[in-house]
């Protein structure tokens, strides 16, 4: 086994680099992790982090858009970028000899140009994006019952935006956003995989000098909740597509990977509680179940699509799937089954350099810390019986939200993308 | 030092692998000839539906029990129905493959198919064919599929409502009989294992087990120009375009392969550059070379917002009309680091390096090494790449076109 070599690094601006190097990679992996999404967007600026992250690419003071995509494909470099409702993540995969012009490349577009030209057009890319997930039902129902569950607290923000959202972002906002957002204090560079620490480190010295220090505010407490089940009819689809939200676990819980694991026995896939219960009697064509950690918050939540006549069923079956889950807890086997699946899943994730990456630097935005995946592996193996089944009965009776799209009525019209 | 194995068991069944020594992990991926370009055509769905049973239960196990005997392996598993097989992979820690073979054999040679299961089985068919409808993206890749690929390997895994609703125990029966075989199948395996076990434990598992699948028809592409529209109301429509491309083992994949990087490798590709960098019009835009024994496809895809269909289309149809000029230089060297880059990443991952070498031995009948495509690679010039692309380009196209605009008849026939 070959051994892994940890690094940690904080500059003068308050940038943080972390690494986790592996002699036997092929390759290496960097990404930068600004602590900012959804979540972070002032009112008025709703859609503003995901096309940022677009923007990113669109050029620098010393680079265009087509300089930048043209010389990340020179290196044959794996690279790509996404916004969460917490975090915007730009990161790039290449062979070890092209570390230095990788992290030159990815440290410069962190300072976008911002042109009013390049903002225009990717501005119609949005609106295509957001078009493209108006055709994929399961997201949609995912965005909204976030709304539906946190209601007006920042947490409910949807990534994308909306038409009317984006239409009337202008490059100035967007400048404000990131001259708060992007501060050294607020992003760490993560490396992965066969990576050279000293050129990283002498890099970020030199090319980030420039970077406005700090770490901006974000309120964490925890967000309130609503009990509420909403309904949308539209003539466009043929099933319903569902989702459910309750309360889960915090990023910096401690019974984290207790959580995880009740999400796991309840509905990841065959074998869980939710096949047996609604897909194995083909009551449903996908019902799924996950916990998702959040800054100060977290939830268990699922989704499913069915035939409109079976949604009374699949929704009451989900429900008491749940509440039986909280009230009597997991079985001692079933405990065991899932932590091995945890075990395997977990693995296999973080087998490449960009798996670890993204793994290691959201553990950092949550937490502040390096963690090392064979202490992830013990802590999910000591998790004991008693601990998850008491988180569980804790959790029973919290407020519950759902969301559905029906076939049925039309809906309104849409306006057309890009009209304001 | 070299990694690869293969040993072929009396019964046809080849055994590769993939020697990975400092894993924890290991992956495989089990691959019978029993796709859907071979199941009986007037029970469309069968190979997806004897999937599904196989899972089921076995004469010494129920659905529950194998689940959860499965499950407590920590196995991660997966199953996929293409057109020339049945398959499933699999990825857990290396201790466990022995037991976790153990059952899937078990699965494969005494599977119980239960009766009282079937309906549900058959639902769960039924219900996903009218989930396509829902997700029209995928629906016009199926389409797409069906109109440019005439051989049964144009079908899609999922069947069609009649074929599902015909399937009854005794066509599982006679149909694992006739198609479940060793002969052809393939089990691969990478990541941290034991080479010499896994033989021995495969020869007792599978040796003694005997059939020979029937052969697929030959792959037949649409050879004249082809357009189809699709009504429904979508937020965008959806565009595939699909001509044909060139077989694994043929002298022209390499370059042509290459010549798919410059359309679609990255975000500087042409593609990209055009429809989405300089007009705005898409936000999801490619193109890809899939490989079928003794044949390829070059299939693109562009989703954009109706009233800007029309340009996309356009847009699209001349960047692969510009293709037949050749590539420049630069644009060539870039798509050549991007794939051998990506070679050597995907090299990182057990999976990967598992379902590679089921997709080579049934293409070409062998595992290519890491270094012969990476010569192979490195070997084309630019003006090979032309000569191919002056050649192939040009072909006629096959288009789906899928959204709210007007609906329409065929534009123009070809082999109907």
């Amino acid at each position: 086994m070959s051994p892994l070599r940890l690094h940690f690094a904080v500059l003068e601006n308050g940038l943080t680099l972390i690494g986790e190097h592996d002699p036997s990679a092929l390759s290496m992996a960097a990404g930068y992790f600004v602590r900012t999404g959804a979540r972070d967007e002032a009112a008025g600026e709703s859609g503003v982090s995901h096309f940022l992250e677009h923007m990113v690419f669109k050029g620098t003071a010393r680079r265009r858009g087509d300089d930048v995509n043209r010389q990340f494909d020179e290196m044959g470099a794996q690279y790509n970028a996404f916004t969460s409702e917490e975090a915007t993540v730009f990161y790039g995969n290449v062979l070890p000899e092209f570390q230095a012009p990788l992290l030159d490349l990815l440290t410069d577009i962190l300072a976008p140009a911002l042109r009013p030209d390049d903002f225009e057009l990717e501005r119609q890319v949005i609106l295509e994006e957001i078009a493209r997930y108006e055709d994929q039902p399961q997201f949609t129902v995912l965005d909204q019952v976030r709304r539906v569950f946190y209601g007006t607290h920042p947490l409910g923000q949807s990534v994308l935006g909306s038409g009317d959202s984006i239409g009337a972002l202008t490059p100035e906002r967007m400048r404000q956003y990131h001259a708060r957002r992007y501060r050294a204090g607020n992003v760490i560079l993560a490396l992965t995989g066969r990576f050279d620490w000293e050129q990283a480190l002498a890099h970020a010295r030199t090319a980030t000098a420039g970077w406005l220090p700090a770490r901006p505010p974000r309120d964490t407490a925890e967000p309130p909740a609503r009990t509420a089940i909403e309904a949308r009819e539209t003539d466009r689809f043929h099933h319903v597509h569902g989702a459910w939200m309750t309360r889960g676990v915090p990023a910096q819980g401690s019974q984290r990977y207790a959580a995880e694991l009740a999400a796991m026995a309840l509905g990841a896939g065959r074998g869980s509680r939710l096949f047996w219960d609604v897909v194995d009697p083909a009551l449903a064509v996908r019902c799924s179940a996950y916990h998702v950690e959040e800054d100060g918050a977290g939830f268990f939540g699922g989704a499913f699509e069915c035939e409109p006549h079976r949604y009374d069923e699949v929704a009451g079956r989900i429900r008491q799937a749940w509440t039986r889950l909280c009230r009597a807890g997991l079985g001692a086997d079933e405990l065991e089954r899932v932590k091995r699946k945890m075990n395997s899943a977990l693995i296999l994730h973080n087998e490449t350099p960009f798996g670890r990456l993204v793994q290691l630097g959201m553990g950092w935005l949550y937490r502040g810390e390096i963690e090392r995946l064979q202490t992830i592996l013990e802590q999910v193996d000591s998790v004991g019986l008693p601990a998850v089944n008491e988180l569980l009965r804790g959790l029973d009776g919290e407020p519950w939200a759902e969301f559905t799209l029906r076939p049925g009525a039309p809906e309104l019209p849409r306006p057309k993308p890009g009209a304001k | 030092m070299e990694s690869l194995r293969e040993h072929r068991l009396g019964n046809g069944l080849t055994l590769l692998g993939d020697l990975m020594p400092d894993r924890h992990v290991v992956a495989f991926c089990l691959a019978l000839p029993a796709g859907f370009a071979t199941e009986d055509p007037a029970r469309r769905g069968l190979s997806s539906i004897a999937a599904g049973m196989l899972l089921r239960g076995t004469m010494r196990r129920d659905s529950r029990a194998l689940s959860d005997a499965l499950d407590s392996l920590g196995l991660q598993r997966g199953e996929a129905v293409d057109c020339e097989f049945i398959e499933f992979h699999g990825a857990l820690g290396r201790a466990l493959l022995g037991p976790a073979l153990d059952l899937y054999a078990e699965m494969l040679r005494s599977p119980a198919f239960p009766e009282d299961q079937l309906a549900a089985e058959r639902e769960q068919g039924l219900q996903a064919i009218a989930a396509l409808a829902d997700d029209p993206g995928r629906r016009l890749m199926v389409e797409l599929r069906r109109q440019f690929i005439l051989s049964a390997h144009g079908e899609s895994s999922l069947g069609t409502p009649e074929g599902i609703r015909a399937i009854v125990r005794e066509d599982l029966v006679r149909d694992h009989l006739r198609r479940m075989c060793p002969c052809g199948g393939m089990l691969a395996v990478a990541g941290g294992f034991d080479w010499t076990e896994v033989v021995k434990r495969a020869e007792r598992l599978f040796g003694d087990w005997r059939g020979n699948a029937p052969a697929p028809e030959a792959v037949r592409l649409r050879d004249g120009p082809w357009e189809t529209r699709i009504h429904q109301e979508t937020a965008q429509e959806h565009i595939g375009l699909a001509f044909p491309g060139v077989a694994l083992g043929d002298p022209d994949f390499y370059p042509l392969r290459l010549a798919i990087g410059v359309l679609s490798g990255g975000m500087s590709g042409r593609l990209v550059t055009e429809v989405r960098e300089k007009r705005g019009l898409a936000y999801a835009v490619g193109a890809s070379l899939w490989t079928l024994p003794g044949a390829g496809v070059v299939c693109c895809y562009a989703g954009t917002t109706p009233d800007r269909a029309d340009e996309t289309a356009h847009v699209l149809d001349a960047e692969l009309a510009r293709l037949a000029d050749g590539v420049a230089p630069p644009e060539l060297e870039r798509a050549r680091i991007g794939i051998l880059s990506a070679l050597v990443m995907d090299q990182e991952s057990s999976l990967a390096r598992a379902s590679a070498m089921v997709s080579d031995y049934w293409q070409l009948g062998r595992v290519r090494p890491l270094g012969e495509i990476q010569a192979a690679y490195r070997a084309v010039a630019v003006d090979q790449v032309d000569e191919v692309l002056r050649r192939r380009a040009a072909a006629p196209r096959t288009v789906v076109r899928l959204g709210p605009g007007r609906t329409g008849a065929p534009r123009q026939g070809g082999a109907a």
